[in-house]
């Protein structure tokens, strides 16, 4: 047994194609994912919303004015604005060149334009800047009909602009960011991935596949001693390169997967454990060549990834409102929650059942792989 | 000790509507080399993984060695070495440790295995090549390795299915003097081929087979008894009378003769003296004649009278 | 045309496993294109938040604030108000948002300690606890400056109700100006946007095993024998490859039509993406014709279309829009046709706020057909380099 688990990881080893596209798939597509997130999760600095400022000929004017003069004179501007006429403002909405029209009144106004459907992050916080604007004054106004001599503290006041409400955050991580998420998919790719070296298990140890398999067929070695060999050492060396994946993106990456390292290591191995047990089942299946095969592992698996939300980010959340049950059985789904609920959970409640549930896929899987593979005659080679 | 090394009995294996084997039996004593010889298709092959256990089959019974074979006698599968047609060797293991593999699953003894595997290196002729991996060899040197992972635990009983397709004349001679080698060492020895040259030159008994049938069993000079042409005799001639052709045809042993491009072939069914009896007429009718032949039957000639085809298609 | 037949006796060969790839890519593209228009136009919108409350406190003031939200958001109420189940809630989306009133609120209300007086917790993938954010803060500033002015804790909680009415009809006027290309319908932007990324994974998958017999040693040894010239192979094995892609595209226009009725799909917009998403598909073809011109096993080459496919996918705009990349990120996705493609989609589309016109359609177009010239030199360059090479 240890012959073959050796010289397995030998023959593993010196598949250096396979093992270099293995070893760069998460690099690549983390480095990339990283690239296209880097500029959503840092702190968001907004650039300055261009906006359109029409100042009526009225009282309310200047203090419109006079709040947005100071908002513009900070450092970190929240606002654009261009003093014009209406007429003007409706040009500039139409050519997209501003997010809204502020206009000057007892309330002052918001317009927006529908088209611009991308925008609607600025047209928001337009909106409540306008709500709070509206809300202020008219307090200041009321303050200044009843207590006229109180005007000044409370305009003091007014400038400094507390921090009210303390962000907590409930899970055991604070800086998590949202799209934590995609690298988890990732590794829940990757690691599914692996079942193409449990189809190579699958095809070499069987007659009616290869040459190999009937050569092992007939040799006094029982079928479950091979196959349980080089299962240990498929799974061992795609958990080995696994890791490495799993390091870049820890380390060097810096994505949010450490927080408890022996237990992420194990989803790690759980995971490359059930990727090669459905190489295996998918390699028992059918007649087809390995190549074949191996299309069906990118084939199966890319939507399994799809639905645990690599490419759609909150996929998984529209499947928990529609139909919950595949989150409980999509293997990739399984394994990025895995990793999720440790970055998040105390308990590790659910933790558990993601894992129970792989590790009942893994010996479904391993289970059939065995019944196929050790019929040892066939009805046609 | 007398028990055959395989008993094969009343082997029916259909593919479909196709009869691959047809109540096929067969039995290769201990220490010889049984040649199955048959054209492309005459399911030799078949024959193979049906001994072996590998394809289920219709109908039959087959016992190696005395015992019953059945897919899980792991007792006699390992006595039995098998050399695929089809090269089954790791491409990502060199020479040495793709033997190395096939070994052990027979042999577990490690110190035993590294001289089993020395042994099959040498026997080979494959020394220089230890470290190459198979996508380097050349196509002899690959069927020598595959040879050497089928024979590397020391099989009693070893299975060679065409070892020496697309095989130059050096390295299928060599392969060929090494199966006799084997022999000698003890091994019995099933060689199936197309080639006849081969099963002749190598083989003490030999079976041939053809749409699943055996027609045909002995050594080859039994074999060749078993066919009417002993003898054909070929004379350079210029012309011939038809009466003399017919007088030939007369002479004792001969049963055909004709006469096309100023050849002459006379077919005989054994006796003696044909050629001379032949030499004798013809000189006493004043013919003078040119270059003169005459060969014994071979196995070619065997197949060609049973199966009525070339053996090579 | 020897060469150019005998590819589609290969292509069939393969044929069962390029439809069952097929019919996996157009369920998933239906199901992305679905998804991702009800996603991304949900995203940023402030409407109401779903959110949870704990409140400590249990005083006129903390009521009041409840009050005050829960007349702009959605007030849930739980079962369980554990960490964990929180946290869950959380998780589902059945709550976006929690607010936690500690004890003592009222107290440093007015006693004018309001720093950090709340505190809460939210999603951080979605916009809508910072509007929720704003609504507290503005309720607090306010309710601060009537405390500010020596009114009582009643009258201030009064008053601040009373500027909240007072305030509260003045929701944004939403102006729509009519433009040229209304006749999208929705989802079929995302249908060719996400099309991009199945045409790209999914061609490279489907055509690379029969380009891979076509580079097998012994086959490439017997075709450079025989009479044909080199660039006359490969040019067959690049046409067939191109019909045969476009056989695919075809595929998934008619898929389109199905799904967006044909009228929308040949309206002059429609149109657009038509002639757009075809240029796009020989771009696609020609990169699968390169990859595939390199001598590599299928598994290798299934990795190599995921890292192509995903990775231009999330770099060049189709799962995270482009207008959310970094600048950096972007210089260099301009060198990937895939970037021009969903510029242009967006464009149309005026997704990405880039005004809509012909000559930047065009200018695109022209973009990506340089891209072809390019690809095309890089694949009669490659395939004579090594055909020179391996024998």
């Amino acid at each position: 047994m240890a012959h073959i688990i050796l010289l397995s990881w030998k023959k593993l080893f010196r598949d250096k194609v396979n093992t270099f596209w293995i070893l760069c798939f998460p690099i690549v597509l983390g480095t990339l994912f990283n690239l296209a997130f880097s500029n959503l999760a840092k702190d968001e600095k907004m650039s300055p919303i261009p906006v359109a400022v029409i100042l009526e000929d009225d009282e309310y004017a200047d203090a419109l004015e006079a709040t947005i003069d100071e908002i513009t004179d900070s450092t970190d501007p929240m606002l654009d604005p261009t003093y014009c006429t209406m007429d003007e403002a409706m040009e500039l909405l139409e050519a997209k060149e501003i997010t809204g029209i502020l206009q000057s009144g007892e309330q002052v106004s918001l317009t927006i334009s529908s088209n611009m459907t991308n925008d609607t992050l600025n047209q928001s916080i337009l909106q409540a800047f306008t709500n709070e604007y509206n809300m202020q004054q008219d307090a200041i106004i009321n303050i200044l009909t009843t207590h006229p001599e109180k005007i000044a503290d409370v305009l003091d006041n007014f400038e400094t602009g507390t921090d009210y409400n303390k962000t907590v955050s409930l899970s055991r991580d604070d800086g998590a960011s949202p799209f934590t998420q995609y690298f988890f998919n990732l590794l829940a790719m990757t690691s599914l991935f692996t079942a193409v070296g449990g189809i190579k298990i699958a095809t070499e140890n069987q007659a009616n596949l290869t040459p190999l398999g009937a050569r092992k067929c007939v040799s006094p070695t029982h079928k479950l001693v091979t196959l349980v060999s080089e299962l240990i050492a498929t799974t061992t060396y795609e958990f080995l390169l696994n890791i490495i994946g799993f390091c870049y993106l820890a380390y060097v990456l810096k994505v949010d997967i450490l927080s408890r390292f022996p237990l992420s290591i194990f989803s790690l191995f759980i995971s490359c454990l059930t990727g090669v047990s459905l190489g295996l089942f998918i390699g028992s299946l059918g007649q087809k060549q390995a190549e074949f095969k191996q299309g069906m592992v990118f084939a199966v698996t890319m939507p399994m990834c799809f639905l645990s939300g690599l490419m759609i980010g909150n996929m998984r959340i529209v499947i928990e409102e529609h139909c919950p049950i595949i989150n409980k059985l999509n293997p990739a789904a399984l394994i990025s929650d895995c990793y999720y609920t440790l970055a998040t959970y105390e308990s590790l409640d659910r933790f558990k059942t993601d894992i129970i549930t792989l590790i009942v896929y893994t010996c479904i899987f391993i289970l059939f792989g065995f019944l196929v593979t050790r019929r040892q005659k066939y009805a046609s080679l | 000790m007398n028990e055959p090394a395989v008993k094969v009995e009343n082997l029916v294996k259909r593919y479909k509507e196709i009869l691959a084997v047809d109540h096929l039996n067969l039995e290769i004593r201990q220490g010889e080399i049984f040649g199955l010889l048959g054209p492309n298709g005459s399911g030799k092959t078949t024959t193979i993984n049906c001994i072996l256990s590998l394809l289920s089959y219709d109908m039959g019974d087959i016992s190696i060695f005395g015992k019953p074979m059945a897919p899980n006698r792991y007792d006699i599968k390992k006595d039995i070495g098998i050399i695929m047609q089809n090269v089954a060797v790791f491409d990502e293991l060199t020479v040495y440790e793709n033997i190395d593999y096939f070994c052990g699953l027979y042999i577990k003894d490690k110190k035993i295995r590294a001289q089993y595997v020395e042994d099959a290196i040498d026997f080979v002729g494959l020394n220089d090549f230890r470290k190459f991996y198979p996508k380097k060899l050349s196509g002899g040197l690959l069927r020598r390795l595959n040879i050497a992972c089928g024979i590397a635990h020391k099989p009693k009983l070893i299975i060679l299915d065409e070892p020496t397709v697309a095989v130059d004349p050096q390295s299928r001679n060599s392969i060929l003097e090494g199966i006799q080698k084997l022999n000698e060492n003890g091994a019995t020895i099933i060689y199936t081929s197309h080639y006849m040259e081969e099963v002749e030159q190598i083989c003490t008994r030999i079976a041939i087979v053809d749409k699943g049938k055996n027609l045909a069993l002995g050594t080859k000079d039994e074999l060749k008894k078993l066919i009417k042409k002993r003898e054909i005799i070929t004379i350079d001639i210029l012309d011939i009378k038809d009466s003399d052709i017919a007088a030939i045809e007369n002479l004792p042993h001969v049963y055909d003769v004709t006469f096309e491009n100023h050849q002459l072939t006379i077919l005989c069914d054994g006796g003696q003296h044909n050629l001379i009896r032949v030499l004798d007429y013809l000189q006493s009718k004043e013919y003078s004649f040119g270059h003169v032949h005459s060969e014994l039957p071979t196995l070619n000639d065997v197949f060609l009278e049973i199966t009525g085809k070339e053996l090579r298609d | 045309m020897q060469v150019y037949k005998t590819f589609f006796k290969i292509a069939k060969k393969y044929l069962s496993s390029c439809i069952i790839y097929f019919s996996i890519f157009i369920v998933l593209l239906i199901a992305m294109s679905k998804l991702g228009t009800e996603t991304t136009n949900s995203r940023f919108e402030a409407d109401t938040v779903n959110f949870a409350v704990i409140d400590n406190d249990n005083t006129t003031a903390s009521e009041a604030l409840l009050d005050y939200l829960t007349g702009k958001h959605e007030l849930v109420t739980l079962d369980d108000y554990s960490n964990e189940s929180l946290q869950d809630y959380m998780y589902y989306e059945k709550i976006e948002y929690v607010l936690i009133i500690p004890d003592g609120y009222e107290a440093n209300l007015l006693s004018g300690k309001t720093e950090n007086i709340i505190s809460h917790s939210m999603r951080t993938d979605s916009a809508k606890g910072f509007f929720f954010n704003q609504d507290v803060n503005a309720y607090l500033d306010c309710l601060k400056l009537y405390l500010g002015a020596d009114y009582s804790l009643s009258e201030a909680l009064d008053a601040t109700k009373d500027t909240i009415e007072a305030t509260a009809d003045t929701k944004p006027e939403s102006i729509t100006f009519e433009e040229k290309n209304n006749n999208i319908v929705s989802g079929m932007t995302s249908y060719f946007q996400y099309m991009a990324y199945v045409m790209m994974s999914g061609l490279i998958i489907a055509v690379s095993p029969i380009l891979i017999t076509f580079h097998k040693r012994n086959l490439q040894e017997r075709l450079a024998c025989s009479s044909t010239a080199v660039r006359t192979q490969s040019i067959g094995i690049g046409l067939g490859c191109i019909t045969y892609c476009i056989a695919a595209w075809l595929i998934l226009m008619v898929v389109a039509m199905i799904l967006y009725r044909p009228e929308n799909m040949f309206s002059e917009t429609g149109l657009m993406f038509i002639l757009n998403s075809f240029v796009y598909t020989i771009c696609i073809t020609l990169i699968t014709l390169i990859i595939g011109s390199f001598n590599l096993e299928t598994n290798a080459l299934n990795l190599i279309s995921n890292v192509f496919g995903l990775g231009t996918s999330f770099l060049c705009g189709i799962f995270v829009p482009l207008w959310y990349l970094s600048d950096k990120v972007l210089i260099f996705s301009q060198f990937l046709p895939t970037y021009w493609y969903v510029k242009n989609i967006n464009m149309i589309s005026g997704a990405s706020g880039e005004a809509f016109s012909k000559a930047t359609y065009w200018n695109y177009i022209g973009i990506e057909a340089i891209f072809i010239a390019a690809l095309f030199a890089i694949f009669l360059l490659a395939n004579t380099q090594r055909k020179k090479k391996a024998i």
